[in-house]
């Protein structure tokens, strides 16, 4: 839960959510709480379950498992009155192509229970609030994809729900259009809670309070920018040595990995080094003790980009708020017996533990163990 | 019921929005004045022969539209897109199939109310008997229902609108061909296979005047029976 979730009343609330397709996860034990007025980016590779996601919290999916509850009402228990709190953009909008803008807006709007008398109203205020006002009377079918966008908006908010919904609302427009799309998107933010998937980072750095992060079908992270990148920048260091590449590795203490390496030439090396298993003062340190000469040690700044392909890859989780990662170690930086035990962790880290270890890759690291999976907390 | 009118009104408008609702209707209209033509035309035939003659055509022409509307009902909308506005709607999957079935319906119903100038004609050049003619359209609209709601299931059912339509196409043309495998049955299933076959048992008599009751159960059951399937395979798509 982001701070400003706890501020704010959570209107959202997913446990344990989980949906197959089959043989296929689509989700899994996926859980978080979002507050009223927010706007949450969700963020994933292609198949990481964000459709899915939105899908389930829109009503069009039930879960195989899992609760939902959307403005305090659970899917499954009255999923017609939780849909009356949800308005949902899918990527593809759904228009009827052979209708004009103000006859779908009507229809929509009173599929969704708006009174007959306010109709003509609402749909003229929503129509000149997402920017289409000059094109009721136009047929769908001839609209830019653009403008069926903001048409799909428009059906989506024409009820006033407490959640809107947006799957990849940015795809297949033109950059003038998606520029736009940005401010509307944030315009919506602050009077309902706003979920927005894309593959576009910016458009999530620049619209979005926080960020779900799903990688397989799991909540990989939780949080917002500022925590997420707070979280990447401890994390890793840049070191500039000299002598070789091989030495320089050898010489790192046990769960610091060598995520990347550069030979400039000249008897230097350049390592990123993830700090997660180890503090940054003893890779220094153990750097200096091995007569290899420190030239340079920056911290590696990371953007969303940096932070989301670092997630997606990560050999283990990050959140947001979860413990530290050296707070089970011993005192040479090799994990304690307790961190073996998934009943020492905090709710909703057994999952990733269980996600990262299906995946897990070597890291390049010096002589120690492989560092362990950091528990982290909810 | 608000939202089952709402979505009746725009599957009929839609109907006619479009080329493929006029085609039906032209075709419809084409058929039935072709075999009037044929049947009746220039033969010296009394006008309840002609009226009867008249409701058998139509109601082969009224089953095919009801496959060729139906099969776009949900599977246009889902290859479409559109289908996820009413399943995210708050109306349940019930008004949703029952607003479908209401549209088609009404569509095919225009299609019968166009061929209506058949009868006109008989009653302006012969002697056109009321008590026929409205036993006659009650069994072509008690067709129609069941027709209309085998093509919503199938087209819940189907992957797409042409395996909507062969799937209709099918199971219309078998409601009217079970007095063939009654024939070939032994008892009790020749009665069973009889007793559900659409023609022999449950339209000839309207054609020629008679109303049975049965039939007024049957209709109903039958269309009850597909719309729950709809229904069924809608909430099974949820949970998928």
């Amino acid at each position: 839960m982001t701070q400003r979730t706890r501020e704010l009343a959570a209107i959202v609330r997913t446990e344990r959510l989980s949906k197959n397709y089959g043989a296929v996860t689509a989700l899994v034990d996926v859980g978080f709480e979002c507050g009223a007025g927010e706007v949450v980016g969700v963020l994933g590779l292609n198949g990481a379950g964000k459709s899915t996601l939105l899908r389930i919290l829109a009503g069009e999916l039930l879960p195989g498992s899992g609760s939902v509850q959307v403005a305090g009402v659970r899917l499954g228990a009255d999923s017609r009155a939780m849909r009356r709190h949800v308005g949902y953009l899918p990527e593809e909008p759904p228009l009827y192509r052979e209708m004009r803008v103000r006859d779908y807006l009507c229809f929509a709007g009173a599929l969704n229970g708006v009174p007959r008398r306010d109709l003509a109203g609402r749909v003229r205020a929503v129509a000149d609030r997402v920017h289409v006002g000059d094109h009721l009377d136009r047929v769908i079918g001839e609209l830019s994809m653009g403008f069926r966008k903001r048409v799909g908006i428009a059906q989506a908010i024409l009820h006033e729900p407490e959640v809107v919904l947006l799957d990849e609302p940015v795809s297949s427009l033109d950059p003038a259009e998606i520029v736009g799309m940005r401010e509307l998107v944030r315009s919506l933010g602050g009077e309902r809670t706003v979920f927005t998937s894309s593959h576009h980072l910016r458009e999530v750095h620049e619209t979005c309070d926080s960020i779900l992060v799903l990688h397989e079908g799991a909540l990989i992270a939780h949080g917002t920018q500022a925590e997420l990148g707070a979280l990447a920048d401890r994390e890793r260091i840049e070191v500039e040595v000299r002598g070789t590449l091989a030495d320089a590795v050898r010489s790192l203490p046990a769960g610091a990995a060598v995520v990347a390496t550069e030979d400039p030439g000249g008897g230097v090396a350049v390592l990123t080094i993830d700090l997660a298993g180890a503090p940054r003062e003893a890779v220094v340190a153990r750097l200096v003790a091995s007569r290899l000469g420190v030239r340079r040690v920056e911290p590696v700044r990371s953007d969303l980009e940096g932070v989301f392909l670092d997630l997606v890859s990560a050999d283990r989780p990050r959140r947001p708020g979860g413990r530290d990662p050296h707070a089970d170690r011993g005192p040479d930086g090799a994990p304690t017996a307790d961190q073996g035990d998934p009943e020492r962790l905090e709710p909703g880290t057994e999952l990733v533990r269980r996600q990262v270890g299906t995946r897990a890759r070597r890291p390049l690291t010096g002589t120690g163990p492989e560092p362990p999976v950091a528990g982290s907390g909810s | 019921m608000g939202a089952v009118l709402l979505i009746a009104q725009r599957e009929l408008r839609a109907a006619f929005a479009g080329l493929y609702g006029w085609a039906i209707l032209a075709l419809v209209l084409m058929l039935d004045g072709l075999f009037f033509n044929a049947y009746t035309l220039g033969s010296q035939r009394p006008s309840s022969e002609v009226l009867s003659l008249f409701f058998y055509t139509n109601f082969g022409v009224t089953m095919a539209a009801a496959v060729f509307v139906t099969m776009r009902s949900f599977a246009a909308e889902r290859e479409q897109r559109t289908l996820v506005l009413l399943l995210t709607s708050p109306a349940g999957d019930w008004q949703v199939v029952l607003g479908k079935f209401l549209g088609a319906l009404g569509f095919v119903l225009c299609t019968v109310v166009a061929a209506a100038y058949i009868p006109v004609m008989v009653y302006l050049k012969g002697n056109l008997e009321w008590g026929q003619a409205a036993a006659g359209y009650l069994g072509i609209g008690l067709a129609a229902v069941v027709c209309t709601a085998i093509g919503i299931f199938c087209s819940a059912a189907a992957p797409n609108q042409l395996a909507a339509g062969v799937a209709a196409g099918f199971l219309v043309t078998l409601q009217v061909l079970f007095w063939l495998l009654s024939g070939i049955s032994d008892p009790p299933l020749d009665g069973v296979f009889a007793a559900m076959d659409l023609y022999r048992e449950h339209f000839e008599p309207f054609q020629d005047g008679a109303v049975h009751l049965k039939t007024l159960v049957y209709a109903p059951t039958v269309a009850f029976l597909f719309l729950l399937g709809a229904v069924r395979v809608l909430q099974a798509r949820r949970w998928r």
